[in-house]
């Protein structure tokens, strides 16, 4: 479960994250709209535990991130607009260090099943990841957020610059992670993926979650209506 | 989890072919600065043993021989034999002669000392393992470490791995530890392989150890700051040359300007002014000599006694004015040598080049203890051999094989090490603390 209680962070008295309350429960895509500096990537930044909030809490699966960092992380996930890994080594090797990371040593078969049920064929996954395309780096990012087994997901921006297919994909894992019982928090602008992936969708402005809607009860072209009613305002 | 991060980052570092050339260009330099030392110590223990044997064939030679000739003529030349570690480090040995010839008279003054070198070497200067370890190690620790996270954060890899349940520390840790030992082994450990151990060795690891910490740690603090990678390599090569070059050369000439040395070449005219004038003197007292005795004939005993007291006091003037000419040019030294002791502080390599020189036995203190020791053995050599001279005396076979023999007997190396101790734990201080300070630096590190 990913929970924000009166989450707040400001820069130099300006803030950038105003009072959020929030509760994504295991399962749920939670999509959060907004412009560009509408705090989107600070909130996914505060439960990153990479800033630390000026008031309120972040928390997954209970536990406060400012207070349980390295516990938080062995349940979080994290596939940010590009997945930057090591472009000297293959796939394999980028998703055994990261999954090592987490705690769990996994021979070369469990590594090439991960990344092929992640979309990743082994004749990609023993390339080196320099040679590898934005999407199939994304998929490397969906299988060390399954060789983990993370509770929760924090997606920031991942389909930008995406093509329509590589994005659809994307969604669908996402989709798949979600049925396995993830919490997924997901920043983007992508109205339309929004839509398609999320149960709920926030949209922010200047730091504040102005509305919460379930995505089961508006159409795109209402979701979209409501998103520049509030970027007009 | 360091440990699995350090292993991690050492492939990531032997993946890269830059590193991979650097480590090349570093292990043949270090095996070329060791191989070169180690010829040239051969070298010098060729010079060292044939001299020794010529000494011991001089003792064996004919018998009823004059005393003066043997006090005096041929003298004992006073070796010091190389230094266990004189392969890894020069240092003073191509300034203070190796050896110094004994007479009854006195030590040969300290004009008299050069070696020879061919011109190459004269022009080039020595490449030895000191100045690898001095000058290329640093250099290299910062290659390799300007950026230690910089590009990693600017691309998003260090966001990605931060984002795993570890520490920006550890990650740093690892990082580091990876990189110390990439250099560090092979820079203690392939010149070991080529000279026995010994405390002196281990003196000699640990200063290139703690010497290499205080490197690391100056990059670390320069790492924490959050610059681009540019901009660390900037600055990193700015202190590099500031501390490993300009600081050592402002230093020097400071102490010049503050105590400017007579130069070598004014010292050896004076100490030839100086014989020359005493020469002159004893030689007109001489010629008054040879003139009240025209012809050997009539000399006698008493005769030859008188005309040795002569010699004996011409020689006395000469030594007398040599003497002043040397102590002039010691205390000159002396006085540098305080000034630099302090001065140095400011530039690690000129600490870690003093204890690189006292560990390997090729600092000044170690010629100098050899001088003493040559200029207490020509008391004795004078004690024995003066009242003979004086007294015309024929030597015979047993009274040349009993007089005195110089062996140079080296310095405990408990009290090399008590010397070098004090540098030692300073660097490994100033090391700890410079790696303490940067990792706090890094608590500040923005993502």
């Amino acid at each position: 479960m990913i929970e924000a209680v009166r989450l707040s962070k400001a820069f130099n008295g300006v803030a950038a994250v105003d009072g959020l309350d929030l509760t994504i429960k295991p399962g749920e895509v939670f999509c959060l709209l907004g412009a560009n500096g509408a705090g989107k990537t600070t909130v996914i930044n505060l439960f990153l535990s990479f800033i630390v909030p000026t008031s309120g809490h972040a928390r997954i699966a209970g536990l406060d991130v400012v207070q349980h960092p390295v516990e938080t992380k062995k349940r979080l996930a994290y596939i940010p607009e590009q997945v930057m890994l090591y472009r000297n080594l293959t796939g394999i090797e980028n998703l055994r260090f990261f999954s090592r990371l987490a705690g769990a040593s996994l021979s070369d078969p469990e590594l090439i099943a991960i990344l092929t049920e992640a979309g990743l064929p082994e004749t990609d996954a023993r390339r080196r990841v320099g040679t590898y395309s934005k999407g199939m780096r994304q998929k490397v990012g969906v299988a060390i957020t399954i060789a983990k087994k993370a509770e929760a997901l924090l997606l920031d921006e991942p389909t930008s610059g995406l093509d329509p297919k590589a994005a659809n994909d994307f969604s669908v894992l996402v989709d798949g992670l979600a049925s396995r019982g993830v919490a997924i928090l997901m920043a983007t602008h992508d109205l339309f993926r929004a839509k398609e992936s999320g149960h709920r969708v926030g949209i922010m402005k200047r730091g504040r979650l102005m509305q919460v809607i379930d995505t089961e009860t508006l159409s795109h072209t209402d979701l979209e209506q409501v998103y520049l009613r509030h970027m007009h305002d | 989890m360091v440990g699995f991060l350090a292993r991690h980052e050492w492939t990531l570092l032997n993946a890269s072919a830059v590193v991979r050339l650097v480590m090349v260009v570093f292990a043949i330099a270090i095996l070329a600065a060791t191989l070169l030392g180690v010829a040239r110590v051969a070298r010098d223990r060729q010079t060292f043993d044939a001299f020794t044997a010529r000494a011991a064939q001089h003792r064996a030679g004919p018998i009823a021989v004059r005393a003066d000739v043997v006090g005096n003529e041929k003298g004992w030349l006073a070796l010091v034999p190389p230094a266990p570690l004189a392969a890894l480090a020069v240092g003073q040995s191509d300034v203070y002669p190796s050896y110094v010839k004994v007479t009854a008279r006195n030590l040969d003054a300290l004009v008299t000392g050069d070696q020879v070198e061919h011109p190459l070497a004269v022009a080039s200067g020595h490449l030895d393992v000191a100045f690898v370890a001095l000058f290329l190690y640093p250099l290299l620790i910062f290659a390799v470490s300007f950026d230690l996270t910089a590009t990693e954060r600017d691309r998003g890899t260090l966001r990605m791995v931060l984002a795993q349940p570890v520490r920006l520390h550890d990650v740093v840790a690892g990082k580091m530890i990876a990189r110390w030992l990439l250099l560090a082994v092979p820079m203690v450990a392939l010149p070991a392989l080529f000279v026995a151990w010994s405390i002196p060795l281990m003196a000699w690891t640990l200063a290139v150890l703690a010497y290499g910490l205080v490197w690391h740690g100056i990059a670390l603090i320069v790492n924490a700051r959050g610059w681009a990678a540019p901009a660390n390599a900037l600055v990193l090569a700015g202190i590099w040359l500031l501390l490993a070059i300009v600081g050592p050369a402002t230093v020097n000439l400071l102490i010049a300007v503050r105590y400017p040395m007579p130069s070598r070449v004014e010292a050896a005219v004076q100490a030839r002014a100086a014989t020359a004038d005493a020469t002159l003197q004893g030689s007109r007292q001489l010629g008054q000599f040879l003139q009240d005795h025209p012809t050997s004939a009539n000399v006698g005993r008493d005769g030859l006694r008188q005309f040795a007291l002569l010699q004996a006091a011409r020689d006395s003037q000469i030594a007398d004015r040599l003497e002043w000419v040397e102590a002039a040019f010691d205390a000159q030294v002396q006085r540098q040598r305080r000034l630099a002791g302090w001065l140095s502080l400011v530039s690690p390599t000129m600490v870690a080049q003093e204890v690189l020189l006292e560990a390997s036995g090729t600092s000044a203190t170690r010629f100098e203890h050899f001088r003493s020791a040559a200029g207490e053995f020509q008391r004795e050599w004078q004690n024995y051999f003066e009242p003979r001279i004086l007294d015309a005396a024929t030597l015979s076979a047993n009274e040349i094989a009993d007089a005195p023999v110089f062996a140079y007997t080296p310095q405990e190396a408990s009290i090399v090490f008590a010397r070098i101790a004090p540098a030692l734990t300073g660097m490994s201080i100033v090391g700890a603390v410079l790696l303490l300070t940067g990792f706090r630096a890094y608590q500040r590190y923005a993502l």
